[in-house]
């Protein structure tokens, strides 16, 4: 998807074709170019919608500092995949009649998306997707980090995502008296 | 004999069976309508908000360099994540840390009372009352131990009949804490259990599922536009 833009094109020349372009140009915070579909874009992504409604597109590569070029290779890749993707069936009913449910399911495809993802490029996928209000991105990277957590121990857990447990011996003993609850079956 | 029957029996209470024979009916014959009904029933609710089955693809190993990247997401995504999992795995995450333990309080309650009774959705409600004798306390717990919101609730295993004074503080906690997605049923028999009336005036819901009450007589409830029973 990387693409090499040649330069020197006249400014004016380049707004109108830009804004004839069905695609976007996006630069990684190392300078990798990647194109992108406008719609798909503008659908899935609230800043990238302002920014293509604002003008503020640059067709050398609009600059997103924040995102590493792996990250936003696996934003690109999921807008163009999303762009390509027919809604299910199953997704538009449920958005008919369940539309206040908490949340929306991954499509199988999604769930695919995200599984090949190495531990840290879910976690730069999920940062990128929060950076760039990518509401649908963020429901299925949460949904893959919540089936990471499911049905583990606290220290399994803690393993999985290194997190360092801070609480002395006597604030944990009491936080687990207090919710002793949770850690039995019923 | 009797102890035969009432072995085979999943959905009538001994009462209810003992008073059908008594009045010439065929105990069986219900119980067989019932677990239609309850089929039907079960299969057509909003299916429960996040499921109890843990992941079965392969994980991600953890990060190369020994970083914790999840707990500096973003508070906002931290509750996402949490209010995704079944409850007992939600409230676990409080003792990973003191932030973990923050971000439990401040997720919004998705609670379904069938991840309290292991095999529940997959036995499609063929658990005995049983199986449901520890629910009621166990749900009071959770709802007690939740500050709230409440995003969605799903009570659908309990039989309510013995327990319709602790319903009606169930419903006075769901409207505290602002309920706006609440799927409740009573497991038969008896059919006709009263649905508290306060249910009706929270003013939070924006979706209810319910099944199967004694209705209260006046329903008025302009807010609500997704009701189902």
């Amino acid at each position: 998807m990387e693409v090499d833009k040649g330069k020197g094109e006249a400014e004016e020349t380049r707004k109108v074709a830009e804004a004839d372009r069905d695609t976007v140009t996006l630069k990684s915070s190392d300078g990798k170019l990647f194109e992108v579909s406008k719609e798909a874009a503008a659908r899935l992504s609230t800043v990238l919608a302002g920014m293509i409604a604002g003008g503020s597109i640059d067709d050398n590569g609009t600059d997103l500092k924040q995102i590493g070029s792996e990250a936003l290779e696996n934003v690109v890749d999921y807008c163009n995949k999303h762009a390509n993707s027919i809604p299910s069936a199953a997704l538009i009913s449920s958005s008919i009649s369940f539309n206040t449910a908490p949340f929306k399911e991954p499509e199988e495809w999604e769930r695919k998306f995200v599984d090949r993802l190495s531990h840290d490029a879910l976690f730069d996928l999920v940062e990128a997707a929060n950076f760039l209000g990518m509401e649908r991105l963020l429901d299925v990277t949460c949904h893959k980090i919540s089936e990471m957590m499911k049905g583990k121990s606290p220290d399994q857990i803690r393993e999985v995502f290194n997190i360092k447990n801070d609480y002395t011996k006597e604030e944990l003993e009491e936080i687990r008296q207090e919710l002793a609850w949770a850690f039995y079956d019923d | 004999m009797a102890n035969q029957n009432q072995e085979t029996f999943v959905h009538i209470d001994a009462r209810t069976a003992a008073d059908m024979r008594r009045r010439g009916m065929d105990p069986h014959q219900m119980e067989q309508a019932t677990r239609i009904l309850l089929y039907n029933l079960y299969t057509s609710l909003p299916a429960p908000p996040v499921s109890a089955a843990a992941c079965l693809s392969a994980l991600p190993s953890a990060s190369s360099n020994g970083e914790d990247r999840i707990s500096s997401l973003p508070f906002a995504l931290l509750r996402e994540i949490v209010s995704r999992l079944p409850v007992k795995d939600a409230v676990r995450t409080a003792v990973l840390s003191r932030r973990w333990h923050l971000v439990w309080l401040c997720s919004p309650l998705v609670f379904t009372d069938a991840h309290l009774i292991p095999g529940f959705i997959e036995r499609r409600g063929r658990t005995t009352r049983v199986d449901t004798l520890g629910l009621v306390a166990a749900v009071k717990r959770v709802l007690a131990a939740h500050p709230g919101p409440f995003r969605s609730v799903h009570l659908v295993c309990g039989y309510m009949d013995a327990h319709q004074r602790q319903l009606a503080r169930w419903v006075q906690t769901l409207a505290d804490k602002g309920i706006t997605d609440l799927v409740l049923v009573n497991r038969p028999w008896p059919l006709d259990v009263p649905l508290p009336a306060a249910l009706l005036g929270v003013s939070t819901l924006t979706r209810l599922y319910l099944g199967i009450w004694k209705f209260p007589d006046t329903l008025s409830h302009p807010e609500i536009w997704d009701f189902g029973m």
